[in-house]
């Protein structure tokens, strides 16, 4: 095999390397996007806390729904303390969804 | 934003390494029979196969720019759930185009020596193909990078009732 032949081989090995490394370098980039917006999601379930129960949270699901759009989040699933589940959702405020 | 500026800017320059080395090359060894532009296609269609890899390597680059954004403390945050079926969409997209490279990176090898003597001007104009898969896969690389954070919605759903107070990320095992 000639020097030029190996060279070309190792070339596009080269070529094929260097594409992946420039790629593969950006893959934390959902890692900082996390911890740049982690603040804001915090404060979110900060603000709404503990839900007991279904009543409480039909009780408190006007507020919750406006501390949603404070924070830009169009759904929130809260474990109930009761056991279960409670869904809201932005795109259909009128309805509370419970699931175990 | 400044890192993702980067990180294209450094993307977008590689190719002219390859193509540096590839003129070195070409100094050293100036065959008639396979030119400087027919190497160059052969080598920017290997370096767009190369960088499509990654995406099917690890899935935290095509979360970041459609699914799921972490697990955290109890509480998954979540983009739109249509952001699931895009997900889906781009890795089929993806692969197809992993295959594009691939005959691409093939037909740069054998065609031009094949049809230098019936088609010349195939033959000689065919590295663009190489080209032209190297900037697409590049146009891929920006719109992963790129993400409309602000103002952009997203779904909190508690996985547990210990979410009261969700943990800072850095505590996490999400870092590889």
């Amino acid at each position: 095999m000639q020097l030029i032949d190996l060279l070309m081989i190792v070339l596009a090995g080269i070529a094929f390397i260097v594409g992946f490394v420039a790629v593969w370098r950006i893959r934390n980039l959902r890692i900082h996007f996390i911890e740049q917006h982690w603040e804001r999601f915090d404060q979110l379930v900060s603000s709404v806390g503990e839900i007991n129960s279904l009543g409480e949270a039909r009780l408190r699901a006007p507020m919750i729904i406006q501390i949603m759009k404070r924070y830009g989040a169009t759904a929130l699933v809260v474990p109930l303390r009761s056991g279960g589940k409670v869904s809201f959702n932005l795109e259909d405020p009128q309805s509370l969804r419970v699931s175990k | 934003m400044k890192r993702t500026v980067t990180n294209c800017l450094s993307y977008l320059i590689l190719p002219g390494f390859v193509a540096g080395l590839l003129a070195i090359v070409q100094i050293m060894d100036p065959s008639p029979t396979v030119g400087y532009t027919q190497r160059l296609g052969a080598a920017l269609a290997l370096y767009g196969v190369g960088s499509l890899i990654p995406y099917f390597l690890t899935n935290d680059i095509l979360d970041h720019r459609f699914g799921e954004v972490s697990t955290v403390g109890g509480y998954t945050v979540r983009f739109h759930p249509d952001d699931k079926d895009n997900f889906d969409l781009a890795r089929s997209a993806l692969l197809a185009l992993l295959v594009v490279g691939i005959i691409f990176w093939i037909l740069n090898i054998i065609l031009p020596i094949r049809l230098s003597t019936t088609q010349p001007t195939w033959a000689n104009s065919f590295w663009l193909t190489g080209v032209v898969f190297c900037m697409l896969t590049g146009a891929v690389f920006v719109y992963m990078n790129f993400r409309p954070s602000s103002g952009r919605t997203v779904s909190i759903i508690g996985t547990s009732t210990d979410t009261t107070s969700p943990t800072a990320p850095n505590a996490t095992p999400l870092k590889d």
